[in-house]
Parts: C-alpha cells; sequence; structure tokens
C-alpha cells in the first residue's frame, strides 16, 4: 500500500499536473460563479479536452475543475442571490443579506474557508474508507451489485428531483438512453433505426454537453427574453441592465470570527460526510441539515436568515463534505453517486480506466494519484479563490450574448473532437432539445445522466445474477446482502418522501 | 391540457411507439429486447400516476390562470435551433473558421449584442483562440472544408 502511495505521489508531483489542477480549479470557479451557469458546466465543457492529456494530467483537470466549480457555484449565491444549484439555495439565506449589508466579501471567504475546510475533511474521510470498502466490495456478486445499483438509482429518483414520480421518469429515460446500441451480451444492434453512428450508443460527450450546457443557453436565452418581454409589457422606464451591483466593500474576515465558526464548520463536515456516502442523496440534504442543525446548537440562532456567518459556514461546508465520500461508490464499486462523479466516470472512461472492486488492486497507484489530487486541489482552491474573489466582480459582469456565444462554440467542438464527428455535434443539438423539453416538465436532467451511466451496468448485472441462480429472481432477496439494500431502499425512500412533508429552515 | 396530462399523454405515446414499433423492430431476439421492454413497462406506472393526478386536477388548474413562458418568447429561444443545424452542416463543408465567424456574428446579433467594435472583433478572435488552443496545442481534429 505504501508502495503505492508513493508511486501515485510521484505520478502527481509533476509541474504540467499540477498547472492542469490549477487551471481547472480556475477554469471551474470562473465558469461556476457567472450567474446562471450552473458549476457542472465547467466539467461538462472541458471534459472531453482532458482526453488529450495524459491520465493523470487529466483527473486533475477535473478535479480541480470540480472543486473550483463547487467553490465557484456559491459565489452568485452570495452577491446576486441566485442559486445557481439547489443546495447554493441554502448559501443564499445568509450570503446575500450579508452581500446586502456591505459584507459580500467577507461572506465568501467565509464560504471559501468553509468549502476548502470541508472539502479536504471529506477527502481524508474517502482516503481512509476506500480502501476497506474496497475490500468488502471484492466480496460482493452479481445479485448484490443489482440490489445496490437498484438502491442508487431510486434514491436518486426521490431524493435528487422535486417530485419523485418525475424523478422515476428520468431513471426509466437515462436507463432507456443507456440500451440504445450495442447489447453487452449479444452483441447485436438495439434501438439504432439503422444508423450506423449509433452503433456504439450515445457517445457521453455529446449527451452531457447537450443536455447540461446548450440546453441551458437556451433556457438561459428565453429567461433574457423574457426579462425584455416583461420589460416592454410593463411600460416602465428601461433601468440598468443586468443584476443588482453587489456590495463587497467588507472584505475582512477576521480569525476571531473564522474560528467561532470553525466548530459548525466541523459539524457540518460530519453531516456532509455521512450523507455522502449514501449514493444519489446528495449535496442538497447535507447543507439543508447542516444549516438545520447549526441553527438549532446557535448561541444566536435569531441571526440566521439575516447575515449569519455560521449560517454560511453550515451550508458550504455540508455540501462540500459530500462530495469525497460520494466518490467511494465510485471509486469502489464503479458506481457514481452523483452528476459530478458520474461526469469524473466520464473522464475516467475516456482515458480506458473503469472503477469498481478491482481497481485498487489494477490500478492502485492512479487511485491514490486520484487522492492526492483531490488534497492538493483544495489547497489550489484557497489560494485561487482568495485571489479571485477580488476580481469576480469583472468576470460575473461578461455580457450575456459573449458568454452565450462562447458556450455554443465550446458545445460544438467539445461533441465534436473526441470521434471527429458531426453526427456527434447533431447528437449534441438532440439532447439540448430534450434537455430543453425535460426541464420544462421538471424533470431532473442530472438524475437521467446518472441512470445512463448506470443502466448498461445494471442489465448486465442483472442478467449475470439471474443465469447465476438458473433464472430465480428470488436469489436477489435470499442473498442477505442483497436484501439488507433492497430494505434500505424502502427505508431511504420512506425517510426522503417524509422529509418533502417536514417545512424547511 | 395541464402539465400532468401533457407529460402523462407525451410518455403514453413515447411507450406506445417503443413497445409496438421500436423494440419489435429495432431489437433482434427475445433476451436483447427484455430489459428495454421492462423499462416501457415501467415507464407505464410514472405515465398513469400523472394521467390520473392531471384529470384529478384539472379542474383546478382552469379555474387557476397559470403564468406561463408566452409562445413567442419560447419560438425565438428556439430558433436558435435551425440555425445551430445549418451552422453544423456548413462547418463540415466549409471549414471550421470561416463558418465559426459567421455564425458567432449571427448569434451574437441574434442574443442582442449591438456594440460595432466588439461585433467585429468577436467573431474573428474567438475562433483562432480556440483553434489555436484546442488545434494547435491539444492537437485536436478539426472539421476540415473547402476554406480554412
Amino acid at each position: 500500500m505504501l508502495e503505492q502511495i508513493l508511486s501515485g505521489m510521484f505520478m502527481v508531483l509533476s509541474p504540467e499536473n499540477l498547472i492542469w489542477a490549477a487551471a481547472g480549479v480556475t477554469f471551474g470557479m470562473i465558469l461556476g460563479s457567472i450567474p446562471g451557469l450552473t458549476d457542472n458546466m465547467g466539467i461538462v465543457l472541458f471534459l472531453p479536452f482532458t482526453f488529450y492529456l495524459g491520465p493523470v494530467a487529466g483527473i486533475a483537470m477535473l478535479m480541480g475543475l470540480t472543486k473550483g466549480g463547487n467553490f465557484g457555484g456559491s459565489i452568485p449565491a452570495i452577491l446576486f442571490n441566485i442559486p445557481g444549484t439547489p443546495q447554493a439555495m441554502v448559501t443564499t439565506l445568509d450570503g446575500y443579506p450579508l452581500t446586502q449589508q456591505g459584507k459580500g466579501g467577507k461572506a465568501l471567504k467565509q464560504a471559501l474557508f468553509s468549502s476548502v475546510v470541508a472539502d479536504a475533511g471529506s477527502d481524508l474521510i474517502l482516503i481512509f474508507l476506500a480502501a476497506p470498502v474496497a475490500m468488502v466490495a471484492l466480496k460482493i456478486g452479481p445479485p448484490e451489485y443489482t440490489s445496490i445499483i437498484f438502491f442508487s438509482l431510486i434514491v436518486i429518483s426521490v431524493a435528487a428531483s422535486e417530485f419523485p414520480v418525475r424523478g422515476v421518469i428520468a431513471v426509466i429515460l437515462g436507463l432507456l438512453l443507456g440500451t440504445v446500441g450495442m447489447d453487452p451480451e449479444f452483441g447485436s444492434t438495439r434501438l439504432i433505426f439503422n444508423t450506423i453512428d449509433l452503433a456504439d450508443g450515445f457517445h457521453i460527450m455529446p449527451m452531457v454537453i447537450g443536455m447540461l450546457a446548450f440546453s441551458e443557453v437556451l433556457l438561459q436565452f428565453e429567461k433574457e427574453l423574457l426579462k425584455r418581454w416583461h420589460k416592454k409589457m410593463s411600460e416602465k422606464k428601461p433601468g440598468k441592465e443586468g443584476p443588482p451591483e453587489p456590495s463587497i466593500a467588507d472584505h475582512h474576515l477576521s480569525w476571531a470570527e473564522f474560528k467561532k465558526t470553525l466548530p459548525t464548520i466541523f459539524r457540518s463536515t460530519g453531516i456532509g460526510a455521512s450523507i455522502g456516502i449514501i449514493p444519489g442523496i446528495g449535496t442538497t440534504v447535507g447543507s439543508y441539515l447542516s444549516y438545520i442543525m447549526a441553527k438549532q446548537r446557535s448561541r444566536h440562532p435569531e441571526k440566521f436568515g439575516k447575515g449569519s456567518l455560521e449560517g454560511v459556514a453550515a451550508a458550504e461546508a455540508g455540501n462540500n463534505a459530500v462530495n469525497g465520500p460520494n466518490l467511494i461508490p465510485l471509486v469502489t464499486l464503479g458506481i457514481p453517486g452523483n452528476l459530478a462523479a458520474a461526469l469524473i466516470l466520464g473522464g475516467f472512461m475516456i482515458k480506458g480506466l473503469i472503477p469498481g472492486p478491482t481497481f485498487m488492486q489494477t490500478n492502485g497507484d492512479m487511485l491514490y494519484a486520484l487522492f492526492i489530487i483531490l488534497l492538493l486541489s483544495n489547497i489550489f482552491t484557497l489560494l485561487i479563490g482568495s485571489f479571485y474573489i477580488k476580481h469576480v466582480k469583472n468576470v460575473t459582469a461578461i455580457p450575456k450574448p459573449y458568454l452565450f456565444t462562447g458556450i455554443i462554440v465550446f458545445s460544438v467542438i467539445g461533441s465534436y473532437v473526441n470521434y471527429a464527428s458531426v453526427f456527434d455535434v447533431f447528437v449534441m443539438l438532440g439532447f439540448a432539445i430534450l434537455g430543453y423539453v425535460l426541464t420544462k416538465f421538471k424533470i431532473n436532467l442530472p438524475t437521467v445522466i446518472v441512470a445512463f451511466f448506470l443502466g448498461p451496468m445494471l442489465e448486465t448485472k442483472l442478467r449475470q445474477a439471474l443465469k447465476i441462480s438458473g433464472n430465480d429472481a428470488t436469489v436477489f432477496f435470499t442473498e442477505p446482502i442483497s436484501l439488507g439494500f433492497l430494505v434500505l431502499t424502502a427505508v431511504a425512500v420512506f425517510f426522503l418522501v417524509r422529509r418533502r412533508n417536514i417545512p424547511k429552515g | 391540457m395541464n402539465e400532468d396530462l401533457k407529460l402523462g399523454t407525451i410518455l403514453l405515446v413515447f411507450c406506445c411507439f417503443l413497445w409496438f414499433y421500436a423494440i419489435p423492430y429495432h431489437i433482434k431476439g427475445f433476451l436483447p429486447a427484455l430489459f428495454p421492454r421492462s423499462l416501457t413497462l415501467a415507464m407505464l406506472i410514472p405515465c398513469i400516476i400523472l394521467l390520473l393526478s392531471g384529470f384529478a386536477s384539472r379542474k383546478s388548474a382552469q379555474t387557476r390562470p397559470e403564468q406561463k413562458t408566452p409562445k413567442a418568447v419560447k419560438l425565438r429561444a428556439l430558433s436558435i435551433v435551425p440555425i445551430m443545424a445549418v451552422y453544423i452542416c456548413f462547418i463540415d463543408i466549409i471549414g471550421f473558421y470561416v463558418t465559426t465567424a459567421l455564425f458567432i456574428f449571427i448569434f451574437l446579433l441574434f442574443f442582442g449584442a449591438r456594440k460595432p467594435v466588439a461585433l467585429i472583433i468577436f467573431p474573428i478572435a474567438l475562433p483562432i483562440v480556440v483553434y489555436l488552443i484546442i488545434g494547435k496545442t491539444l492537437h485536436f481534429p478539426f472539421p476540415q472544408g473547402i476554406l480554412f
């Protein structure tokens, strides 16, 4: 093991890898901080270009994008009250009131430090838990695997969507999209409608770029048009374009102020990390639970919602602490626990690396390289974030027409480059339309993508399980681990549905 | 028609399409078709729930005026799609640089940019930057057309 750790360290510590990790953090932070864009857009737009980089450099850039995007996503929440992601909604509760009080800079620093501490803590949890979980995962057979994937899909469908029925639709749709292409066992083509380009199924890049990046351009542009239309209808004098000017005059966050929030950060890290281990529950629950707990434990609960630094710390630490443990199912079982993990899986697949139970044995050095990158990326986030906070106003002021056009050009090139295929660019456009329509019907796009990734694995393991048992479906109930996960599925669904009925805050 | 009814109907049509056309005619063999067929059947469950809830809430939805995006706004936003389709077709015929520069100009106008200097510089500069970084530095393939 020590040999693998050292080998991983040597793999990472080259200037090229460090530069790509820092570049990833920077791009992720910039894209995450632009109001209206999601933090995953950075990963989606840059993912195809990691193909050229070496395995470690590519993964370093991906990890950097994830970390940078995580923090970047909190910037519009604090400065403009625009939560780019659901979990950032909790950050707006205290972040935006602080901005209104002229303490936007202080709130951003609190968010940055809380994110980095919680993220680093959660990465350590990942590092310590990955090996034991991988040992257990080696003993898991197809019936157990099937039940774990089933558990992940059901929990994702209920937890990630506002409406559970639509969550189920998202999962089934993702699974159906995953059946297009070659049958995993018989090698015959399925649902390709005589289109040879689809023989391998939908390529990952055009699909995710279309659904997450281009569809977002369509939706954001529609929002802009709607704003103009309302302005025209109300016949008011046109005001100043863009979001209100944020006030970040008060930059200073003293050590005493930060020290007071440390217990909240550590507690929220614990809450977020515990939730992160379960695939699909994710950052939203992590930040909400951390915030509620921080409010209950605080000496000044009355300040929550009015500009409390503790509130910002709880929300940011809670959602960032989910990230490390969320990679445990990915690196040990090959099951992505959320969209970011699914995109990272895509990055691994581009490099020809398939995470799973044997990954630690066959690619142990690569795995430890990944862990070291995760820790280093936190340092980059801290350094680059501290600098970026001071200049963020210039970036968030980029006019939308130039931003949208840039995303379109990158979407086209990103879809094209991996296979040099114009067909893939059309696929990207098709998925953009699908993403637009699904969003209109409140169907969660990340759930569709995670299900798309898990579909082929579910089908393969399901077939293997039935083959082993002689087509006896009771095998899923007679194997203890499998039965345990099915029971856990029912329990998780019960609690998640019940949680919706509890008033938040 | 409320949203649940609309989505339920679309899904029902989609399930029928899969069950009666796509799966029988585009998947050969019983076993390869088993998983897609099971998923189609599974999709019917949320579909029926949506249809039932859609019918149940139809009355209340009729009395409550919904805040909807005007059709003209939706159409204008979606008109990027045919422009994109033309762009993608031309990119392989004419070449990356010329097509992209031309379409960046069109997209900028379409999105509402009006500054003349930016309208000239951005379409010229962006494809060059993209080409230099992705094509020359990272050595990725670029669409080759009759022009550059």
